[in-house]
């Protein structure tokens, strides 16, 4: 066509248009004038127009908000809020299921939803199919399964709720060969040990293969997907007929060519063994970097399968160590009968050959890998070799040396991160923190400690000022000879103190030769943790303040919590803080507002924890001690207590306060277990130990108790209450002299906390003059601060005024007064246990 | 992200109009314009519509290390602008689909209307050959379709782009459509 008749066309066409439909065909004729070309041309263009008229209107971004998803733009859900979860991003494709992120409207967490993708809405069977993925996988609990929340029918849309698991396709980290050596290990693992918990509930897999594992940044791994699994038939039940794959997933292919077994090529019968095989691929390419099989098509890849050759090297060369040679080989086998039976068999020979990793290193070593391995083929041969159980670090808190106070909250702050880090770090056993509690206060040397942990290594570290810049140091230390195995110095910038950490923690790994997945500057969901810097800075702060824990400092330490839960009201754990401050604030020790109060905020502020965080060891136990101390429900509260421990084994103070709580009722070996247990868990505390004393107290063990007084090194921030409890001992072992002076020298700095037992103790020696007058004294404050009535009744106990011991016992017992619970076991009681009116007190208590 | 100083050259002549100065740079930004594009999307909430302009807008100043952009002019911004649009989706619409194949390929829809009569068509890929074989011979009509379709701009400010009025755009814009529709339907 030349540009001519083009524009002849064009005219025609534009004219024409002008036009009404039914003068157009004439006036084109006549216009063409003869001319074929023109004339079938704009007949044809003003054909398309009228189809046309729509075409391109809409601006191609309103069109497809989702341009760049993946999948088919009509059948996004994103955006969309259904029964309570609001749709995010799309997160994959299945055969027969789209997976995206959600919110959790009502939970406040992230999941992930699957729903039936949209060529199966209509189909029954695949509606029935995902209950049933739903269901039986929702038996199947496992840490390295995807776990099942539930699955929902809201009418339009089915879809069954899972954990959200951020992380990346095995897949993607195979083909970007982004797995370490030793986490290749790991995850092959981690994998096998979830499809044997699934062999174990008789699902079989069916479509194992990279991409359907994901590993997430701490490196866990997830199996996801058993939309094609199948359940095994019940022999026991011949009744049932076997849940063999639906017509929906007949429809799609099943499994995925270069991951199916040579039966499932052939449509024969599926067992276990059949995952074996496909493990037995994932494995091979998990240490060889490629698919054994892969061909240039499907139908080369399939014969490959059948044929059942495998060579063990990749590309480059490289090849497995012999013995793990040797299990892929029993895995790869084209008879099923030569292989494991299940992944039960497989995970036994695999973690056995873990054990011996060291033996033979002929994998591929790649270079960042290659200082990794060579600490660890040092400290792991004591491991392997020696006869040493495990290998361990005790991190130590940082010594604060920069005259700083505001920067106490580093010391804690840095160490615990610390720990937190490397416990994701592969290869490290971390002494719990906890474990460390109160450890400066120790005039001990660290190897010493971090062998009384059985600890083979401590870090140990100061921070101090250096020309105005603040400087971190930190050490790694053996602990079986004292040496310094290396030394890490950090200069960072006062300003800088924010990103500190992060600065820090990654020169501390280089330096350690610590290799983690997670990347520093993105810690991922956590639930209780915050994401925003300034609030985990204040909460830290407050911890650091809340260790110190008197008066004062319990003061600060809520204004810091609050300030964290100002910035970020989701943080469970500055609620769970808050929480433990309250709780002290109605003690004579710490604060001076009524029980009530105190108590009220306390389980308020709990129950805020543990709404977002329900396995909030801190704030579970804050809720059993204001049921101890406020309600009175010794019961309720041992099962909170219980419930912390669950929640975290480690918590040792969940251990503490439950020896008291045992101790009230007077189930006085128990009470001292749980104490033991404690300081089990923080053998360095000085308020553990101190509780053990306390509890020895209680059971009538003065002598032990003292002992335990007198060895530890008494500490500044607990002395007072240890010369108190050392005092309380005296007066009942008959040394009430002794007790008195020191009960006088706690009162000058800590009045509230000494009078009572000053004023029994002077009372018992017939000193009433001084005993009445710190009674006046009291009834005179009581005026203008709360009181505890139950203070001056154990002075008129001393001076066996028993009517009055009596109308205050009761006025505290109205107070509900904390430590008016102990009334069935605290020794000072003992003068006026065996009156009736006690006897009714400890009923109406529920101490009976 | 670093880029080197004949990059960095290539897209100061971009910004001052040089068109083959972006086909020259585009393979080297592709992946980070992707990156871009992407984060951009989600950014956006259900109903909103990313602007052409802010993507390349904020591309470029990533891109060339720049504070901000420098364009000849607002006009010119919009041109270009609607040009990259075109390339980064349409490439990476056809990367994407040479991946998956078959059922998994992505259609964009190219209309309100659907339905089996418009399937063929309902292709991103074909539009952008449909546009390349007009552009020999007809390249203004492919700028304006540029404009509109992966732009959004209205057909006034498509006018002070070229220099033209309105009402020829309008003409043009109808006539590109009859061709593209014929293109895409059964003449393929």
């Amino acid at each position: 066509m030349n540009r001519d008749t083009w524009t002849d066309i064009q005219s025609i066409f534009h004219d024409a248009l002008e036009l009404s439909e039914s003068e157009r065909d004439a006036y084109v004729e006549a216009a063409a004038n003869g001319d074929e070309e023109v004339l079938r041309e704009v007949r044809a263009y003003l054909a398309a127009d009228r189809s046309a008229s729509q075409l391109l209107d809409e601006p191609i971004l309103e069109l497809n908000t989702e341009l760049f998803a993946e999948g088919p733009v009509e059948t996004l859900l994103t955006g969309r809020e259904i029964a309570g979860y609001q749709i995010g991003r799309r997160l994959g494709s299945g055969g027969m299921g789209d997976v995206y992120y959600a919110d959790d409207l009502s939970l406040n967490r992230p999941v992930a939803l699957k729903f039936l993708s949209a060529e199966f809405h209509c189909d029954d069977n695949a509606k029935a199919h995902l209950k049933r993925e739903a269901k039986s996988l929702s038996v199947l609990k496992h840490p390295n399964i995807c776990d099942v929340f539930t699955y929902v029918d809201a009418g339009e849309h089915q879809f069954m709720v899972m954990e959200y698991v951020e992380g990346e396709s095995l897949a993607n980290l195979i083909a970007d060969q982004r797995l370490f050596p030793v986490t290749t290990d790991n995850v092959g693992l981690q994998i096998v040990s979830a499809i044997a918990a699934a062999h174990e509930q008789k699902i079989i897999h069916c479509d194992i293969k990279p991409g359907n594992m994901i590993v997430a940044k701490n490196g866990t791994t997830k199996v996801l997907d058993f939309g094609l699994a199948k359940v095994v038939h019940d022999q026991s039940r011949p009744d049932l007929p076997s849940e063999q794959i639906t017509q929906a997933a007949k429809s799609v292919q099943i499994g995925t060519v270069a991951y199916m077994s040579p039966e499932q090529h052939e449509g024969r019968e599926l067992d276990y063994r059949s995952d074996v095989f496909s493990l037995g691929i994932l494995l091979y390419e998990l240490h060889l970097g490629k698919n054994p099989f892969e061909r240039s098509d499907a139908q080369k890849t399939k014969e490959a399968i059948l044929d059942g050759n495998v060579t063990f090297a990749s590309q480059t060369g490289e090849s497995v160590r012999p013995a793990l040679k040797r299990v892929l080989t029993k895995c790869l086998e084209v008879d099923p009968s030569r292989r494991y039976s299940d992944a039960a068999k497989l995970k036994w020979d695999l973690e056995h050959l873990q054990r011996s990793w060291l033996a033979a290193i002929t994998w591929k070593v790649g270079a960042p890998a290659l200082a990794l391995l060579t600490v660890f083929a040092i400290v792991s041969a004591v491991f392997y070799f020696g006869n040493e159980p495990e290998r361990s670090v005790a991190i130590m808190p940082f010594l604060n040396e920069t005259a700083d106070p505001e920067l106490d909250y580093l010391s804690d702050g840095i160490a615990e991160n610390l720990v937190d880090r490397m416990q994701r770090a592969s290869g490290f056993i971390i002494v719990p923190y906890t474990k460390l509690t109160g450890v400066l206060s120790q005039n001990v040397n660290v190897a010493q400690i971090g062998k009384s942990l059985n600890a083979n290594l401590v870090v140990t570290g100061r921070i101090f000022k250096n020309d105005g810049n603040l400087v971190v140091e930190a050490k790694l230390i053996e602990t079986r000879d004292g040496s310094v195995a290396r030394t890490s110095l950090i200069d960072l910038k006062t300003e800088d103190i924010q990103t500190a950490e992060n600065v820090m923690l990654k020169k501390l790994f280089e330096d350690l030769d610590v290799w983690t997945l997670e990347p520093l500057e993105n810690g991922g969901y956590t639930p209780g943790k915050t994401k925003i810097p300034e609030a985990h800075r204040q909460y830290l702060i407050g911890r650091g303040h809340w260790r110190k824990r008197d008066r004062t400092n319990i003061d600060l330490a809520i204004g810091a919590y609050q300030r964290a839960i100002d910035l970020d009201p989701t943080f469970a754990r500055a609620w769970a803080g808050m929480a433990e401050c309250w709780v002290l604030m109605s003690s004579v020790a710490y604060g001076s507002i009524t029980p009530k109060e105190s108590f009220d905020r306390a389980r308020a502020a709990a129950r805020h924890a543990l709404e977002i965080e329900p396995a909030n060891a801190e704030a579970r136990t804050v809720m059993g001690v204001v049921l101890t101390k406020h309600d009175w429900k010794w019961q309720e509260a041992e099962v909170e207590y219980r419930q912390a421990i669950t929640d975290d084994p480690n918590y040792g103070a969940a251990y503490y306060w439950l020896s008291g709580l045992l101790g009230i009722m007077g189930r006085n070996e128990e009470s001292i277990a749980a104490a033991e247990k404690a300081k089990e868990l923080e053998p360095y505390s000085p308020l553990v130990e101190y509780n053990l004393a306390r509890t020895y107290y209680f059971a009538r063990q003065y002598d032990k108790s003292l002992e335990i007084l007198n060895r530890g090194g008494s500490t500044q921030v607990e002395e007072e209450k240890i010369q108190y409890l050392t005092a309380l001992n005296y007066i009942q072992n008959g040394n009430t002299d002794e007790a008195i002076k020191r009960l006088e020298a706690i009162s000058a700095k800590n009045k509230m906390l000494a009078v009572a037992a000053l004023g029994h103790a002077q009372a018992k020696v017939g000193r009433r003059r001084e005993a009445t007058k710190l009674i006046e004294e009291l009834k005179a404050s009581a005026k203008g601060s709360y009181v505890p009535a139950q203070e001056i009744a154990i002075i008129y106990i001393g001076m066996n005024e028993t009517d009055k011991a009596f109308e205050y016992l009761h006025a505290a017992y109205r107070e509900k007064y904390g430590s008016l619970s102990a009334l069935r076991v605290e020794p000072l009681f003992d003068g006026v246990r065996d009156d009736a009116r006690f006897r009714y007190l400890l009923v109406q208590m529920g101490l009976n | 992200m670093k880029t080197s100083t004949s990059v960095t050259a290539s897209l100061v002549k971009w910004s001052d109009g040089d068109a083959a100065a972006f086909d020259e740079i585009y393979p080297k930004l592709e992946p980070e314009l992707r990156r871009l594009a992407l984060s951009m999307f989600r950014r956006f909430r259900p109903g909103e519509t990313l602007q052409p302009t802010a993507l390349i807008g904020e591309a470029y100043i990533k891109l060339a290390g720049q504070n901000r952009v420098i364009w000849r002019n607002r006009n010119h911004f919009f041109a270009i602008a609607a040009t990259s649009m075109r390339r980064i989706v349409c490439n990476y619409h056809r990367d994407v689909n040479a991946k998956k194949r078959g059922d998994g390929a992505i259609k964009i829809s190219l209309s309100k209307l659907t339905g089996p009569a418009f399937d063929r068509s309902s292709d991103l890929i074909a539009l952008d050959e449909a546009l390349d074989k007009i552009a020999e011979f007809e390249p203004r009509k492919v700028a304006i379709v540029e404009m509109r379709f992966f732009g959004g701009l209205t057909n006034l400010e498509i006018a002070e782009t070229l220099g033209i009025s309105e009402s020829t755009v309008a003409r043009e814009w109808r006539m590109t459509k009859a061709m593209i529709y014929r293109m895409l339907s059964n003449e393929s």
